[in-house]
């Protein structure tokens, strides 16, 4: 990562939804260039990394809900694009060229579309406002050591200064977003439930900065929610049946556990896969990630369980070679060869060419000596 | 030879090694004919620099920008730094393969990381797996992996070489597959068929050439992706 790209990285890490952000104020022209130039090498290494979730019906949900929340907006500026980043991490971030990106972990934790909305709105006021523009100017000026008025100062002080703008732009993208938020006929009462819920991630990261922040910001949205007659007249298309919210965006809670997996976060790829097979309980790639959490956590309660999540997966699909493959490997490591041998050469038949086949054939071949 | 000429890219990446170089300069020497950190001991290759530090032996001809080997034995308590994950001592080889497969895919520095091989090898006579893969760097230069690993009864030991795809990658070759050849542990070698049901080591010729004959095998695997 170059200096530039990084000092791009941190701005968006700042302006994400979890984590606070600086006033509106519009960066010189060859200055914005830059930095949507820079904010498309942050995408291409984001597509470059294979981090991207495509899946076209989630994708059209979510544009739906943006644009539906922009249409409240008033700017020049192109709508907003929706992307979805498989991360079990809980960000969400607007790149100032209108890119917002969504982890599958903050989706994970949203219980409805009004939620949703309200992250949506809080980063389109980012976008819309421009705040990564002035915060990336706000660096130049102070990288240069002109400008500001505390430019003579100590670095401590220009700390400081940076601070208060951020905090400055995250209660403004709330105060903006909300009005977005009840302009479009979303439920306002639920985004107390939404912050508490992202308070309480924050306390399980131990992030003990961003937590004080965020409480603040609790208490002065508390203070706004409820005020006017309008308040209770949710219309969002979804509410009152988080069921089919929660239908919306399955593919994001499968794609979610598999992220999770590979990071380690046992408890949270449990979270989604669970809530996924509420969902859709005849999934079999479903049970297998299922029983892949519960083997690879490795907690020793899960040994057994594991197996049933495997065999479910094969009731539904019993060409599922990874079913086959996982069930293999268990009853190998039992020393129960026979049954071994059986799902490793069903694996073999239903993937030839899958990355795991060199290891297989070795275990098969032990099976069978 | 397209590969032996020195172009604009190579001498690219000559002046970012000496940046990084001159960087990180630390405690380079020359290394022993033989490197030995019980329980493990290997050749160094001939006219190579080595590097010690408390967790790895790395050992660099042109720098380590451009090519390395790295020896690490780590306790399998140990943790990774991109997943929470951890490598247990009943696991069978590509269970531990996959674990270090998915710290590599949750390291947010590498991009277009591209699987080129994943499949058991022996490593030093205990049954263990081989990860080949490829990956831009955040400088955008393209670089190739081999990656051996096996769990020992308390460790898990590693052994990488890890070069600059273009023209540095296939010169140094030759020079890890001897040292990868010369490895040995000095540790009774029983202890690996109580960790699992049979070792992976107890298997005809033709299947150990397949596995531990990294010579006959880098042949052919090279030949396909270069």
């Amino acid at each position: 990562m170059t200096p530039r790209q990084y000092v791009l990285a941190c701005m968006m890490l700042l302006l994400a939804w979890a984590t606070p952000v600086i006033t509106a104020h519009a960066a010189a022209p060859d200055q914005t260039n830059r930095l949507w130039r820079l904010a498309a090498q942050e995408q291409e290494r984001l597509e470059q990394r294979g981090v991207v979730l495509y899946d076209a019906s989630l994708s059209s949900y979510l544009q739906t809900v943006a644009e539906r929340l922009w249409e409240q907006v008033s700017s020049d500026l192109g709508a907003p694009i929706v992307k979805v980043v498989m991360d079990p991490r809980m960000q969400a971030y607007a790149f100032p060229n209108g890119y917002c990106f969504l982890s599958t972990g903050i989706l994970n934790r949203i219980e409805n579309e009004d939620q949703l909305a309200m992250i949506l709105a809080h980063e389109m006021v980012h976008y819309a406002r421009q705040h990564t523009a002035a915060l990336y100017d706000h660096f130049q000026m102070a990288s240069h050591g002109t400008g500001l008025p505390y430019a003579d100062q100590s670095h401590a002080a220009g700390k400081v200064a940076m601070k208060q703008k951020i905090d400055a732009a995250e209660h403004q993208a709330d105060d903006e977003g909300l009005a977005i938020l009840k302009a479009a006929g979303y439920c306002e009462t639920e985004v107390l439930s939404l912050m508490s819920n992202l308070l309480n991630y924050l306390l399980d990261q131990g992030a003990s900065e961003a937590v004080g922040r965020l409480e603040s910001r609790i208490k002065t949205m508390k203070t706004r929610i409820g005020q006017t007659e309008d308040s209770v007249s949710c219309k969002s298309p979804t509410h009152g049946n988080p069921g089919i919210f929660l239908n919306r965006i399955a593919p994001a809670l499968m794609a979610n556990a598999q992220a999770a997996i590979t990071c380690g976060d046992w408890n949270q790829a449990d979270q989604s896969i669970s809530k996924f097979l509420a969902l859709k309980p005849d999934d079999a790639r479903a049970h297998y990630l299922k029983g892949e959490t519960l083997r690879r956590r490795n907690d020793g309660s899960g040994k057994n369980q594991c197996i049933g999540s495997y065999l479910k997966a094969l009731k539904i699909d019993p060409e599922f070679p990874s079913a086959h493959r996982a069930l293999g490997e268990l009853h190998f490591k039992a020393g129960r060869f026979q049954t071994a041998e059986s799902y490793f050469e069903a694996f073999l038949s239903l993937a030839p060419q899958d990355d795991a086949r060199e290891f297989i054939k070795g275990y098969l071949r032990q099976c069978r000596d | 030879m397209p590969g032996l000429t020195i172009n604009r890219s190579v001498i690219a990446v000559w002046v970012v090694a000496t940046l990084m170089l001159t960087a990180c300069a630390g405690p380079w020497n020359k290394a022993p004919d033989q490197l030995r950190e019980p329980p493990w001991s290997i050749t160094s290759p001939e006219g190579w620099m080595q590097l010690s530090t408390q967790e790895s032996e790395m050992l660099s001809k042109d720098g380590p920008y451009l090519e390395y080997i790295l020896i690490q034995s780590r306790s399998l308590a140990q943790g990774f730094r991109f997943t929470n994950q951890k490598l247990e001592p009943d696991m069978l080889p590509h269970e531990a393969a996959q674990v270090i497969a998915d710290n590599m895919r949750s390291d947010p520095l590498i991009r277009q990381l591209k699987w080129l091989a994943s499949e058991p090898a022996m490593v030093g006579g205990h049954a263990g797996f081989r990860l080949i893969y490829s990956y831009q760097d955040p400088y955008g230069v393209k670089i190739k992996t081999i990656y051996y690993g096996v769990i020992l009864p308390d460790q898990f030991f590693n052994l990488r070489y890890t070069a600059a795809h273009r023209y540095y990658f296939d010169k140094e070759l030759p020079a890890f597959n001897q040292a990868f050849d010369s490895l040995r542990f000095g540790m009774d070698s029983k202890r690996d068929s109580e960790r699992i049901p049979r070792r992976l080591s107890v298997r005809s010729k033709d299947t150990e050439h397949q596995a531990g004959g990294v010579s006959g095998l880098t042949e052919n695997r090279f030949s396909s992706i270069r």
